[in-house]
């Protein structure tokens, strides 16, 4: 059984949101709902100061915070690795959204019109249609074009089909994706890197997104602030 | 950058967490009436209690994203808080809704007369509403991820305003009841007047707990800390849960305690209810909006110049 995974090389990303659009095409989420994001801030402290584009999305994490708070198995582990909300069994209680550290969940009480007083549009109809209202909304590495993907023969993260849509519309290639568990992936060799990273492991959250960082002339490694613009 | 409060559980989260820590804590206290062997007192304290606590469900289930599904929410107790939350209130709201219909009102008779099966009642009671306290503070308090709440303090700090809140509802709602049903009780007089002195301490000790919980977090959650002491939450955490919420009531009571042999001889307890409860109501309102997330920290190489 596969893992799957995602390397983010943050020295690569230039901060397009072109992962942020793309996931909202794809997913067809309302205003106000951005599964994949990209947060800009700054590390370090003067003199030694950098920008950094800091795209999230759900972590995937192999002991996920939201899945143990969860108080109607809404939010469920896949054998594969992938955490998703079945939507059904969502009550729409937030604890989720409260012990997610990285903000990856977003509560949808009532999906709203972009275009405000035109009403829906013929996208947005078919694609809010595919979600319930009331229930938190988080990212699944596009586990829909995974397993569609994997009917057809493809491999994620090799076929463009397969891989989720964030990775495959990122132009600057910032974004790696594949099974964990083989060892000759691309995923699983610069996971292997010593400047591999996970997102705030201290939760004890384990995630399957690993991150590559900003720098690469590493003479003093400092750990460095990320303030969030969400409460 | 301004640092943003909480914004997922808001004041219908506020709203349960107090009505649940007031009506639980006046179940303790009419409990501990009722052994002490004010009677009338402790009926009023459980008449108030348990609907309190009932009442509460009704903003926890109003927070829904589906308020219809709202018992499905059983089904995670293993490992969910919520799951736990709601086997901890319905046992509560059995045990003191059993108390109610059988000893308050309306069969009054029937623990009357079975005084074994009223003192078993009365234990569990008290367990549960006890628990009903503190699990609110575990609920939030695990979550790793947001230091404020991250703290064995806050359980402990639940359960004290609970109480002090609850005996806030019971001086609240006594002379009222009296007042509609043209009655007094001087026995009644006198539990009232033990639980201002009670009152004084446990308000006395909820502020010292509010200073080491502030000064154990104020090191990991500096965000958090700020917004209350200095931030956009100062106004309402100085001059309303602080001065409101507990200075107030002080004075109110150790006036009523210095000029009153009864308590119930003036409306200082009714006023100092009044300020117990919107203090207690506040005191949930801010530790929940306090409640932000700790910074991701991005174990990010910088590039330094050599020789620079």
């Amino acid at each position: 059984m596969p893992r799957w995974g995602m390397v983010i090389d943050l020295l690569k990303c230039i901060g397009c949101y072109g992962c942020q659009m793309s996931c909202k095409a794809e997913n067809a989420t309302p205003p106000g709902v951005t599964l994949a994001r990209v947060e800009v801030t700054e590390i370090g402290s003067y003199p030694n100061v950098t920008r950094v584009n800091l795209p999230l999305l759900c972590m995937q994490c192999n002991e996920p915070p939201c899945e143990r708070v969860c108080p109607t198995k809404a939010t469920q582990i896949r054998e594969d690795g992938i955490v998703f909300v079945e939507e059904e069994k969502c009550i729409g209680c937030k604890y989720c959204m409260i012990a997610c550290p990285y903000g990856a969940r977003y509560f949808v009480e009532d999906t709203h019109a972009y275009f405000g007083e035109q009403g829906l549009t013929p996208y947005e109809k078919a694609g809010y249609a595919e979600h319930g209202k009331g229930v938190v909304q988080k990212c699944d590495y596009c586990r829909h074009r995974i397993d569609a993907g994997l009917a057809q023969g493809l491999t994620p993260g090799v076929d463009r089909e397969a891989t989720p849509a964030c990775v495959t519309n990122c132009m600057a290639k910032a974004r790696y994706f594949g099974d964990l568990e083989d060892p000759n992936s691309e995923v699983s060799q610069l996971v292997a890197r010593a400047q591999a990273f996970q997102l705030s492991p201290e939760f004890g959250t384990d995630p399957n997104t690993h991150y590559l960082p900003a720098g690469r002339l590493v003479v003093a490694a400092e750990p460095a602030n990320v303030v969030h613009k969400k409460g | 950058m301004e640092t943003v409060p909480q914004a997922v559980w808001r004041w219908k989260i506020a709203a349960y967490l107090f009505l649940a820590g007031t009506g639980a804590g006046a179940v303790i206290v009419g409990v501990v009436g009722d052994f002490l062997g004010y009677e009338l007192a402790a009926k009023i304290a459980m008449g108030f209690g348990v609907p309190a606590v009932a009442l509460s469900t009704v903003f926890l289930i109003m927070d829904l994203g589906r308020p219809a599904k709202f018992l499905t929410a059983m089904r995670h107790p293993g490992t969910s808080w919520i799951s736990r939350g709601v086997f901890i209130i319905s046992a509560l709201l059995v045990s003191g809704g059993l108390m109610v219909a059988l000893w308050v009102w309306p069969f009054g008779g029937v623990l009357e007369a079975h005084a074994d099966l009223r003192v078993t009642l009365e234990i569990l009671c008290l367990i549960f509403a006890v628990v009903t306290c503190t699990y609110t503070g575990i609920l939030i308090g695990i979550v790793i991820s947001r230091p404020f709440w991250n703290n064995p303090l806050l359980p402990i700090l639940f359960l004290i305003s609970a109480i002090s809140t609850g005996i806030g509802g019971v001086f609240f709602i006594t002379p009222l009841v009296f007042s509609v049903l043209g009655i007094s009780s001087p026995k009644t007089g006198e539990f009232v007047t033990r639980l201002e002195s009670v009152d004084l301490v446990l308000l006395v000790v909820e502020a010292m707990a509010i200073y080491l919980y502030l000064a154990m977090v104020s090191d990991r959650a500096p965000e958090a800390a700020g917004l209350l002491l200095k931030g956009k939450l100062s106004g309402l955490f100085w001059g309303g849960f602080l001065g409101a919420g507990l200075a107030i009531p002080v004075v109110i009571e150790i006036t009523s305690l210095v000029m009153h042999e009864s308590a119930l001889q003036s409306s200082a307890p009714l006023v100092a209810g009044v300020f117990l409860l919107a203090g207690g109501f506040l005191m949930r309102l801010l530790i929940l909006a306090a409640g932000i997330r700790s910074p991701l920290i991005l174990r990010t190489p910088i590039r330094v110049r050599p020789g620079f």
